[in-house]
């Protein structure tokens, strides 16, 4: 039995007392229980669970074996985790052996820990499922006691979160007695976190870490708002005040939103001070492993000064040297913000400040409510996905090739998992028939080979290519195209996109991994680049880019807004902001919270109707493309639209009228999804999302840098496949689940649904500014636009190409006269 | 439907909304990559692509035939995609067609697939070499260093075009370049590869069921990162 003692040793030994929530921590575990201990970062979460799994296991035998595995979202966290957990083992006496096992590991590495496992194994979800995938792993796991899943809330609203509940559903199975804890960060919907993590019919206590970290949210601000701009993405203009920022503190991490603008930055602040260059470095998730790795060990051993960088330093541990966060652009997210507060001060007892940069005005209201947010506790929720079947069919065939399986009894097992605990028969019969015979029962493919059935009815694959093929793809990340980017004379700096490259021209400069970089050819996967002479250049850009405002953000902003309707103005970003929210007031209205503002704005361009649902930039777009369509069915009529966090347009040649009744369709909920369905591209966008659901489900096979180039006959875009299935077998599950991802995640369907909800219940208040306002501005001059028409695309590329002709003999005539 | 017709080496022919080009004078039709028996490969290979796609090529194949009244059809290679891809049922298929178009005369020019794959002779095509017609040379890679004029297939070509700054639609294109006229692909289990065409080149492609001519100008380019377009200059604030 555990010795709590040993426990109180150890952190008396350090000179340390143990805060409460360690303790809670530590009985459950001497009781067997599971359970979910969330908290902010930097509060002493890994101790608490680590030492109280090694507390059980301390002066009893100890038999060989792995015994716990250490699940962690980012296997780059894999080598420090293993160094935390080796300290606690040394603490306790124990001699145990902790070992990794990721995508990096070598093979003859994973052979040696197949034969002799380690103690304790810290590996990734992915990891897992190859493991599960080998036939011998019911004697690998079967000694099992504990597994952590170490930043849960990562995973728990991903594909890769499901994928760990197939795993622990095995591993369960395998290990009925296991004890399953979490560590997450805090979450709006904890309950839910847990029940994901244990697993059907399981439960147990969640515990609070110490919650007393101070946390400091403030912003650099310009001296008035005059000087501000009303759009823009930089911000570059607060550059300055960012320099002191860094100048007076100790280490700083600087995040951005992009991996683009992390580029950007880290150029401007070493254009300003060459005297800090080799102690401001740039980290993000494109940037080779060796690099990052470097930047990581600056920062612990307190040799930089700063570090401009994105969520890929979201995660991870301890970086105590780091004394303050300056976030540039909106936070988006209340938890988002108090994650990377948590960065600084990490050690217990040390205050977390971060500094915001508002990149436009707007953004200042951002920072107020992201702070009204943290105040009052108003953290977001994640939301686990519901048996998705492409994460289920790759599951299937995983375990097909490590042994096999018989239906009937690995579906009870299935259903213990949550996001499947409805899983429904048809459904269950569908993805045998899938791996099994392609289509399904009545439509078996022929030649199709892959699951084979043997005659007692185990499904299994023996097939040794087929096993590794699959093994090869096992994962649900995917990712564009991506090429290595190479210096000339050798040594890797990271990954760009495909269609990047493309349109690089030999002897074209890009800013990558903080270089100015010149273009000398592509070669296979491999972008050759040397060192830049001249001294401009563009930046890549990543897929992924703009996250929306959170809810609970959002709905800050509308609470801080309606406050300063009545001339309460919460916090100097507010106050700095009060001048431009008059001139609102006067020209148009600030809305109340329980307010829907339209402006109806005319220019000499034509007709603008700006709405302010304040919901999100997702929201936005959806309701965008609802409206135009909805009301383009009255009247013929051409909208384009934008939309930002804040609102969107609608803008077209011919005015449009906005009464009561008009405004009652259009927030009506009458035939919702077919309106949505039909405004939007649907079905482009259903086959960007088929290609995530293809490559999970193993309908492509995804091909790596360096692979041998004899599996290219069976090298097909998603795309095309999407367009066989349509065409061909259009009843397909994959296709039906591409289409509700396609609701659910791009277009945020039940937040869209529950925005008309809101908007119904409000007073609608409709203005006539005389010009576009402070609110009205930023999404007017932004840049991705698309329209809404009922002109087919070949009438409209032909009026295209007549306008472009009609250019053509205009320039041409005047170029002819001059 | 909408076809468009375009003079080639003297000769006119007639772009088919369906990939095909047909050669009036001679009564002659040409179509490339047809890759039949694609989607068995990848079956046989445990990706679970449905059938159906060869089946409808061969009948779109013989749509044209029946429309265009030719009586001679040239493939410009890859006629199978796959050794795996012969089979009986496929085998079936194809001669069925053969009888239902009255027998055409079925020439092609030999693909890299169909060097991978073979063309059993039971299939009943026959293999021609490159100056089997006049005025141009029939290839299937176009090896644009030859300086013939030729019709061609093998590349798939396909363009992007940019409807407003969010939307680009992207389409099977016939390409012409100086010396040559390259075909897209017909099969119904193949993609495009977006091709980089020269200002001067002709661009057919193929939008919804028609085939139209269009500048290079009207081609997608990727929007500048950071390059904003202001509509209202500062002073109108």
């Amino acid at each position: 039995m555990a010795s709590p003692d040993a426990l109180d040793m150890f952190f008396e030994s350090r000179g340390w007392v143990p805060f409460q929530f360690q303790r809670d921590c530590w009985d459950a575990i001497a009781r067997g229980e599971s359970g979910l201990l969330h908290s902010a970062t930097g509060t002493g979460k890994t101790l608490a669970v680590w030492l109280g799994i090694l507390g059980r296991f301390a002066g009893r035998p100890i038999a060989p074996g792995l015994k716990v595995l250490w699940i962690t979202p980012l296997r780059a966290l894999a080598h420090d985790t293993r160094a935390a957990l080796e300290k606690g083992c040394e603490g306790l006496g124990l001699p145990w052996t902790v070992e990794i096992r990721t995508g990096d590991t070598g093979s003859s590495e994973k052979r040696r820990q197949r034969i002799a496992p380690p103690d304790v194994l810290v590996t990734t979800p992915e990891s897992l499922a190859v493991m599960l995938s080998n036939a011998d792993h019911k004697g690998v796991l079967s000694n099992l006691e504990a597994v952590v899943v170490d930043e849960w809330h990562e995973l728990l609203s991903t594909k890769r979160g499901v994928l760990n509940e197939l795993c622990m559903s095995r591993v369960r199975a395998l290990c009925p007695s296991l004890m399953t804890w979490g560590i997450s960060a805090t979450l709006g919907n904890l309950d839910t976190a847990r029940d994901v993590l244990l697993g059907v019919g399981r439960t147990g206590p969640i515990i609070r870490g110490k919650s007393d970290k101070e946390t400091v949210i403030d912003s650099l601000l310009p001296e008035s708002v005059d000087r501000f701009p009303w759009a823009g993405h930089l911000g570059l203009n607060l550059l300055p005040m960012v320099l002191d920022a860094i100048e007076e503190t100790g280490t700083t991490l600087v995040f951005t939103n992009v991996r683009s603008s992390t580029e950007l930055w880290h150029q401007a602040i070493l254009a300003a001070r060459p005297d800090w260059e080799g102690t401001v470095a740039i980290h993000h998730g494109s940037l080779e492993r060796e690099i990052r790795d470097d930047v990581e060990i600056g920062l612990k051993t307190g040799q930089l000064r700063a570090v401009v960088c994105t969520s890929s330093l979201d995660l991870g541990v301890d970086f105590s040297p780091v004394d303050r966060i300056i976030q540039v652009g909106s936070p988006k997210g209340v938890a988002r913000l108090l994650q990377r507060a948590g960065r600084s001060g990490h050690a217990p007892g040390q205050v977390s400040r971060v500094s915001c940069v508002p990149s436009h005005a707007l953004e200042l209201v951002d920072i107020a409510s992201a702070r009204f947010g943290a105040d009052h506790e108003m953290i977001e929720g994640r939301e686990p996905l519901e048996r998705p079947l492409d994460v289920l069919c790759q599951h299937l065939v995983t375990l097909a090739t490590g042994g096999g399986f018989l239906p009937d009894e690995i579906l009870p097992e299935i259903r213990t998992a949550y996001a499947y605990r409805d899983l429904e028969l048809s459904e269950w019969d569908w993805a045998l028939a899938f791996i099994t015979q392609g289509g399904t029962a009545l439509g078996a493919y022929p030649q199709f080979k892959r699951v084979g059935v043997l005659s007692d009815g185990t499904h299994i694959i023996k097939d040794r290519m087929m096993a590794t093929r699959h093994r090869l793809n096992i994962g649900t990340i995917t990712s564009e195209a991506s090429m290595s980017v190479r210096m000339q004379g050798g040594g890797n700096l990271g990954t760009v996109e495909e269609g990047f490259v493309a349109r690089l021209r030999p002897g074209d400069t890009f800013l990558f991994s903080g270089k100015l970089l010149e273009f000398i050819r592509a070669k296979e996967l491999v972008c050759y680049v040397k060192k830049a002479t001249k001294n401009r250049g563009t930046v890549p850009r990543w897929a992924g880019g703009r996250m929306p405002l959170s809810n609970e953000l959002a709905q800050a902003i509308r609470v801080l807004l309606d406050e300063a309707v009545d001339g309460v103005l919460d916090g100097p970003e507010m106050q700095i902001m009060a001048p431009l929210l008059d001139l609102q007031h006067r020209w148009s209205a600030v809305p109340r919270k329980d307010e829907f503002l339209v402006e109806q704005v005319q220019s000499s361009e034509g007709f603008h109707l700006f709405f302010y649902p304040i919901e999100g930039r997702l929201v936005h777009q959806g309701l965008a493309a609802l409206w135009a369509y909805r009301l383009s069915k009255e009247t013929p009529i051409t909208f384009t639209m934008a939309a930002n966090d804040y609102g969107l347009e609608l803008f077209s040649d011919l005015p449009v009228e906005l009464d009561g009744d008009r405004m009652a369709r259009l927030l009506s909920s009458h035939q919702l999804y077919d309106d949505i369905l039909s405004s939007l591209n649907a079905t482009e966008l259903g086959r960007r999302q088929f290609r995530e659901i293809a490559r999970i489900a193993g309908l492509v096979y995804q091909s790596y840098p360096g692979e041998k180039r004899t599996s290219k006959q069976l090298q097909t875009s998603s795309s095309l496949i999407h367009d066989v299935f349509v065409n061909f077998d259009p009843e397909n599950l994959l296709l039906q689940q591409s289409r509700r991802e396609v609701l659910e995640r791009q277009l945020e369907s039940n937040r869209l649904s529950k925005t008309l909800h809101r908007l119904r219940e409000s007073t609608c208040k409709i203005t006539q500014p005389p010009r576009p306002t402070p609110f009205a501005f930023p999404i007017l001059v932004d840049r991705l636009r698309e329209s809404v028409s009922s002109e087919s695309a070949s009438d409209r590329i032909e009026r295209m190409a007549k306008s472009l002709e009609l250019l053509a003999d205009v320039t041409g005539t005047v170029a002819g006269k001059s | 439907m909408s076809e468009l017709t375009i003079e080639f080496g003297g000769e006119e022919l007639t772009l088919m909304p369906s990939g095909g080009c047909f050669w009036a004078a001679k009564g002659t039709l040409f179509v490339a990559d047809l890759h039949l028996g694609k989607s068995q490969s990848f079956r046989a290979r445990g990706l679970a692509v449905p059938t159906g796609s060869s089946a409808a090529t061969l009948k779109k194949l013989y749509v044209d035939l029946n429309s265009t009244g030719a009586k001679t059809v040239v493939i410009l290679g890859d006629l199978f995609h796959h050794r795996d891809s012969h089979c009986e049922a496929l085998l079936a298929q194809v001669l069925e067609w053969r009888s239902r178009c009255s027998n055409p005369n079925c020439l092609l020019v030999e693909g890299n697939h169909d060097l991978w794959a073979g063309v059993p002779n039971e299939y009943g095509f026959t293999l021609i070499q490159q100056d089997h017609f006049e005025p141009w040379a029939v290839f299937h890679e176009p090896d644009f260093l030859d300086d013939r004029l030729a019709l061609a297939g093998h590349i798939h070509p396909g363009v992007k075009i940019a409807l407003d700054s969010r939307t680009a639609i992207k389409a099977k294109a016939f390409w012409r370049t100086s010396n040559r006229l390259v075909l897209p692909s017909y099969g119904q289990f193949t993609g495009s590869s977006t091709i980089e065409p020269k200002p001067d080149h002709g661009i057919y492609p193929i939008i919804e069921d028609r085939v139209i001519r269009i500048s290079h100008a009207l081609l997608a380019k990727e929007i500048p990162p950071f390059g904003r377009s202001r509509r209202f200059a500062a002073s109108e604030l």
